[in-house]
């Protein structure tokens, strides 16, 4: 699963999610629970970037040169929101 | 690292743009009809035939209200649907939708607003027996200037609608839209009202909209509005003791904002409420407005949500960006209440939105040219 994931670019789920940047925050609305989220730093800067069509490779190098991490470790907490918020279908697979 | 995502009533808000998620209040004001039995000179109508919604569709549209008012987390009684036309008493099921309401009297408060004509004795018994509505009726000054404005006959008409409305103690407030045909009248039509039990005048500001723009020549220059706002704050004191008259502030108020007056005034001053984030307007076809004074389409409710029109709309969020404000206006020491003016104002005289308030004194000591700032670029479309 991971390393098929690795390739893929996900994007949001237009549908069910409506999101914009508020006080330097992804925020977005969940239209069918109708509630707002926050997503934490790192997870708004995971999702900008593979709003911008970045594949999920792409966005590990970057969050572990953002972040000055190792790659296991921004390859562990990618994964980890991206599976997250695909699973709650917030995120699908372009 | 990863922690997951936080539902928003976790999240502490401030005054940071994220106030616009939780708001204090929220007023949907929804028109369910342009048809009208009188012809007001003021009236910001343009004439327009405009199809109404079914009964169906404003069913439909309705739980989009309460979505709305529970997604902000709006507190019971700060959440509110004000009705209005055209003239909503018109529509044949304007009783069916309000029953239809009333199945959320526990959290929204709900104003009809009403020019009283149709009112009778019966209709005032449903709505005190339905509970959860207070009635707006309008007027314009004392018989003979309300009747120049609305029409003969229209004044005697309205005092009877709010003497049978006050008969069946239904709560009933009186709006009046100001200009120079009826300011020297406030005063006596304030007291007359008081008189008649009625305990809340809201003054409102001329919008030269519609059928409006015949008026313009009545519109009050910026001196004589702050001689008004003073004036007001004096009859305020003198007819409120014991708490039985109130003149209500309204949202185009913000330019009220005065730096010596006490704290406790400046508290309760309100702004527009497009900048502030707490209002959308539901027009007769199902457009979601802005504000129906200051009419921006942003959807259509049969196919968009208020909530995700409220969240996504990059025209609101142009509106509300206090950035986007004119540098006169961001200079200004009374900039944090006042917020720049009411849009509504400045769109309708300037035909541009992100200027000063034409009526705003500390700019302006008499009306301005309305083509003063035709270099600047308004926001809405940007
Ligand atoms: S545009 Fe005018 S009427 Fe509408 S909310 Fe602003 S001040 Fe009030
Ligand atoms: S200058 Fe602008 S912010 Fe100041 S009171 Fe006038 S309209 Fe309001």
């Amino acid at each position: 699963m991971k390393v098929n994931l690795l390739d893929k670019c996900v994007l949001h789920n237009k549908d069910i999610v409506s999101w914009r940047i508020i006080d330097k925050q992804v925020i977005f609305l969940h239209k069918n629970e109708k509630s707002f989220y926050e997503l934490n730093e790192v997870a708004g800067f995971i999702w900008q970037k593979a709003v911008s069509k970045n594949s999920i490779k792409k966005i590990i190098a970057l969050l572990s040169q953002y972040y000055d991490i190792d790659r296991q470790v921004a390859e562990r907490d990618t994964l980890a929101c991206i599976e997250d918020l695909l699973n709650r279908k917030i995120l699908v697979i372009r | 690292m990863y922690r997951g995502f936080t539902k928003q009533k976790d999240i502490g808000y401030s005054m940071k743009d994220a106030r616009f998620l939780c708001p204090p209040y929220f007023v949907i004001q929804w028109h369910l009809t342009e048809r009208c039995n009188w012809r007001c000179k003021h009236c910001y109508q343009n004439g327009r035939k405009v199809k109404e919604l079914s009964f169906r569709e404003l069913k439909s549209i309705l739980p989009q209200c309460l979505e709305l008012f529970e997604a902000l987390q709006i507190k019971p009684g700060f959440a509110r649907i004000n009705i209005g036309g055209g003239e909503p008493f018109l529509r044949n099921d304007f009783f069916k939708f309000l029953s239809l309401l009333t199945k959320y009297k526990r959290s929204v408060k709900s104003i009809i607003m009403t020019n009283g004509e149709l009112i009778t004795d019966a209709i005032a018994k449903d709505l005190k027996k339905m509970g959860m509505f207070s009635v707006q009726v309008s007027l314009e000054g004392l018989r003979q200037t309300n009747d120049a404005i609305r029409g003969n006959g229209a004044f005697d008409t309205a005092i009877r609608a709010i003497k049978l409305l006050r008969k069946n103690k239904v709560i009933t407030r009186v709006s009046l839209t100001l200009t120079k045909m009826n300011l020297s009248e406030v005063d006596g039509l304030a007291r007359y009202l008081k008189e008649l039990g009625i305990n809340s005048l809201g003054i409102r500001r001329y919008v030269g909209l519609g059928r409006g723009k015949l008026l313009k020549e009545s519109m009050l220059s910026p001196l004589e509005q702050e001689d008004f706002y003073f004036k007001k704050e004096n009859l305020k004191k003198e007819l409120n003791e014991k708490g039985k008259f109130f003149f209500s502030d309204g949202c185009e108020d913000g330019i009220s904002a005065l730096g010596g007056w006490p704290s406790e005034r400046m508290n309760c001053i309100k702004n527009c409420s497009v900048i502030n984030g707490r209002h959308l307007n539901i027009f007769t076809n199902g457009d979601i407005l802005t504000c129906r004074r200051f009419p921006v389409v942003l959807g259509n409710a049969l196919k968009d949500t208020l909530l995700d029109v409220h969240f996504s709309s990059n025209k609101l969020w142009t509106f509300r960006n206090l950035n986007n404000a004119h540098p006169l206006c961001k200079k200004c020491p009374e900039f944090r209440f006042c917020l720049g003016g009411a849009k509504c104002v400045s769109y309708a005289y300037f035909r541009n939105d992100s200027v000063p308030d034409p009526q705003c004194w500390r700019i302006f000591k008499k009306l301005p040219p309305v083509n003063l700032f035709d270099g600047h670029q308004a926001r809405q479309n940007s």
